[in-house]
């Protein structure tokens, strides 16, 4: 706008790993204090997080250094909490959100604390899960930074983790030792993840954009197919197949006679978009809510064509049904548009086009939840982590789409799991990017993500207008935590811990190098 | 990004090659599979001013067998050797590091004298021909020479070639059907460049027992005589980390251990198991 012609905008792979955004570069100096029988009782944490030499949007320099104070107690209780987090400000690329915004670093603080508190007590992780987790009869449930957890089991999804990894195998199998001399590790990390927060949390932040009702718009075609235009945009998540299965759960009309455009503000409603976890909410209550607007309309329209009372017709199958007869979603299309003179005279003069905006009954957000549990396979001459066995319960509300949301929790593990064992980027003591390359610049690919395991729970959120929550960002948060957990457990005999990410070999082989230092050994290596 | 603009040719024989390269003052490149090359030009860290595409001499792509030894056209695909397309002088060997170079679309179009001419110190080829002992076939604008195995690397990057000759083709010894050998790789993802590799080849009716540990800043380091290693299974750390300091490994580096496990693992292998599992 400012240069009044078109720009095109080139960024090769060089350019976009040395000068593009970073971000997940935290630092914790954090502290537990727990009864000896693994209760929480208090946590105590300095936070630091590197946000680069500029902040893109005004605030986002601080945006998840911000966060890290109010979610790090994650799904648990505690008496005393106190943590004060820093934006540092480096020489390097700024960092903007990416997902799991801040939620991968805090749960691998406080996950790895759970870790800690669970060995000091002599107790298996889950059950220094089970200790402090909120339970579901508390639920809805204000936490110790006010966040308002809206509904959920978190105790059972441990222990469907717990069983369906079969923890009691893996402890048979770490007893026994392998065949090939690599070391076994199990490891689990839960976390609940807010997500579709609206105006009252944005407006709390004092930032400058708050987020409030969420638009779409939806119209008959002469035709008989459902327009539904959305202002979010869908980059992966299905939303075309989920917002029309919407349009469908109301309306009864066929997936396929739903047309869904997305986030063009030439063509649909103004939005601040897909971000936060919150499009299958946001949209999909604004979509639900316009569907439910437009059946009203239809059916007045039905029941004057079936010549019966709107309150004696009833909606099946994408049809208005009567004592005797039925009218279709095509043809009442077809009268509006084409044979007006049959409509009634009161009929609303909006028409089958609705225009809507939703907010849900209570803004604070869903939170979904999901429990990582892993096993791994530590290769400790060469310092090499394989993930044996990988299951995640998800509970993310009620599912609008059980196959959309496998895919999407099954991505953000890849991610994470890229976070924790590959993705770093590193620069020489003179500032030089020494990952500008994919070659330099590991991520996991088809040999690194295991079949991930997931088992759905369906806790309603009672907040939302099927009980949806949003899940998109939640299987990138888990992972890092759960894998270093796995990772620690089959090096704790040895006297090992690594509390950096990633684990690469390198890490891994110099941290056994300093165990062995500490020792008094000369370093060595036994067959 | 894309590579800078470069000039294009594709002779069909060596000498019309070198000629396209003599007169443009180094700043042509020959070229045959472009897997490393490819890249290195889209990154603009290379930008010849023109390339001259090898794969149209049908000379280069010519296998011999000569009683004992074996000559592979410098222009034969890593697929081709997986596939055993050409002649395997290695029972098996070849055919084993193949398989394990980079990804498949990488070895379909990949060649054996493209991956030797580059000279990564980190790739299979210059590490397993070295412990091969093979011959470098150069085809020069004088005349043809021979280069030994010892005298191909002389460091990351840079081979004995000068930069209008071309490599046409290496001549390997046939190993004998009783001969055992093992290759250990370590990298962080299948497919990736080895950040150690230790190969073994241990042919005793050709009175052969040689050791590399690959994967090195520099040429692969060739152990002469590695019988010691086999016979104590890579056990003896003594031993192990004369051979690693012999190869110019800084002790209690990472990369020192990494080196040191992947001699150690392939001593097991052939100690244990004569070969590669397949």
């Amino acid at each position: 706008m400012h240069l009044e012609r078109p720009v095109r905008w080139l960024e090769d792979r060089r350019e976009q790993l040395s000068a593009n955004a970073n971000c997940r570069e935290h630092d914790y100096n954090i502290t537990a204090y727990a009864e000896r029988d693994g209760r929480l009782l208090a946590v105590e944490c300095e936070a630091s997080v590197d946000s680069g030499a500029y902040s893109s949007y005004p605030f986002s320099a601080c945006l998840e250094a911000a966060q890290v104070g109010s979610i790090l107690p994650g799904p648990y209780k505690m008496d005393r909490y106190q943590c004060r987090t820093w934006s540092v400000a480096t020489n390097k690329p700024p960092i903007l959100p990416y997902r799991g915004v801040a939620r991968t670093g805090v749960c691998y603080a406080i996950e790895t604390m759970l870790d800690a508190i669970a060995v000091a007590a002599g107790i298996e992780p889950y059950e220094a899960r089970l200790r402090n987790l909120v339970e579901p009869h508390e639920m809805p449930y204000d936490n110790i930074t006010k966040k308002h957890f809206d509904s959920g089991d978190y105790p059972e999804a441990v222990r469907r983790a717990v069983r369906s990894i079969d923890l009691p195998a893996v402890r048979a199998r770490q007893q026994h030792g392998e065949p090939d001399g690599r070391r076994i590790g199990f490891g689990m990390a839960i976390f609940c993840e807010q997500g579709a927060h609206g105006t009252s949390v944005y407006h709390g932040w004092g930032i400058p954009m708050v987020p409030g009702y969420e638009p779409a718009v939806i119209r008959l075609t002469p035709d008989g197919i459902l327009e539904v235009r959305a202002g979010v945009h869908s980059h992966g998540q299905s939303m075309e197949t989920t917002l029309a299965q919407i349009a469908h759960e109301v309306l009864g009309i066929d997936t396929d006679h739903v047309r869904v455009v997305l986030g063009d503000t030439g063509v649909t409603p103004y939005s601040t978009g897909t971000w936060g976890s919150r499009s299958i909410v946001m949209a999909g209550g604004a979509v639900g809510q316009a569907a439910r607007e437009l059946k009203e309309r239809l059916m007045k329209i039905g029941a004057w064509l079936l010549m019966e009372p709107v309150d004696a017709v009833r909606w099946e199958d994408g049809a208005v049904v009567g004592a005797q007869s039925r009218r279709t979603l095509e043809e009442i299309a077809h009268t509006w548009y084409r044979a007006p003179q049959l409509l009634p005279p009161d009929v609303d003069p909006r028409g089958l086009e609705v225009s809507t905006s939703y907010h849900a009954r209570r803004d604070t957000g869903t939170f979904s939840y999901a429990c990582h549990a892993v096993v791994v396979a530590v290769d400790t001459e060469l310092g090499q982590t394989e993930i044996l066995d990988y299951v995640i319960v998800e509970d993310g509300g009620v599912l609008i789409n059980p196959m959309v949301v496998d895919g999407q929790v099954t991505g953000g593990a890849a991610q994470g799991i890229g976070t924790a064992l590959y993705e770093a980027m590193p620069y020489s003591d003179d500032g030089q990017p020494l990952a500008s390359t994919l070659a330099d610049y590991l991520l996991p690919g088809a040999t690194e993500v295991p079949a991930i395991r997931i088992e759905h729970m369906e806790t309603p959120s009672p907040y939302t207008e099927f009980g949806q929550k949003g899940i998109g960002e939640s299987g990138a948060i888990g992972s890092p935590a759960a894998i270093a957990n796995a990772v620690n457990d089959a090096l704790r005999p040895l006297g090992v811990e690594i509390s950096e990410l990633p684990i690469s070999p390198r890490v891994v082989i110099e941290a056994m190098a300093r165990v062995r230092a500490a020792a008094g050994e000369r370093s060595k290596v036994t067959a | 990004m894309k590579a800078a603009s470069f000039d294009y040719a594709k002779p069909l024989d060596s000498l019309d090659a070198m000629r396209l390269v003599t007169p443009t003052d180094g700043m042509a490149k020959f070229v045959s599979g472009s897997q490393s090359l490819g890249p290195m030009m889209n990154l603009r860290l290379a930008q010849p001013g023109m390339l001259v595409d090898l794969r149209g001499i049908p000379a280069l792509r010519e296998c011999k067998v000569d009683g004992y030894d074996i000559t592979l056209g410098a222009c034969i695909t890593h697929a081709e050797i997986e596939d055993g397309k050409v002649p395997d002088p290695t029972e098996g060997l070849m055919p084993h590091v193949a398989r394990g170079i980079a990804y498949r679309a990488v070895r379909n179009r990949g060649t054996l004298g493209g991956s030797l001419a580059h000279a990564d110190p980190a790739a299979d080829w210059i590490n397993t021909l070295r412990a091969l002992d093979a011959e470098f076939l150069v085809a020069s604008p004088g005349g043809e020479r021979v280069v030994p195995g010892a005298d191909w690397m002389a460091g990351a990057f840079t081979t004995a070639l000068e930069a209008d000759e071309i490599l046409s083709a290496v001549r390997i010894r046939r190993l004998s059907p009783t001969a055992r050998w093992s290759y250990y790789k370590f990298n962080r993802k299948p497919g990736e460049f080895a950040e150690a590799i230790a190969v073994f080849i241990d042919d005793s009716a050709n009175r052969v027992c040689r050791a590399v540990i690959g994967a090195l800043d520099g040429p692969p380091h060739l152990i002469a005589n590695a019988r010691d290693l086999i016979d104590t299974q890579g056990r003896d750390m003594a031993l192990l980390d004369a051979h690693l300091d012999d190869a110019g490994l800084a002790s209690g580096t990472y990369e020192y251990q990494v080196h040191r496990v992947a001699l150690m693992r392939a001593a097991q292998i052939i100690r244990e198991h004569g070969r590669n599992p397949q």
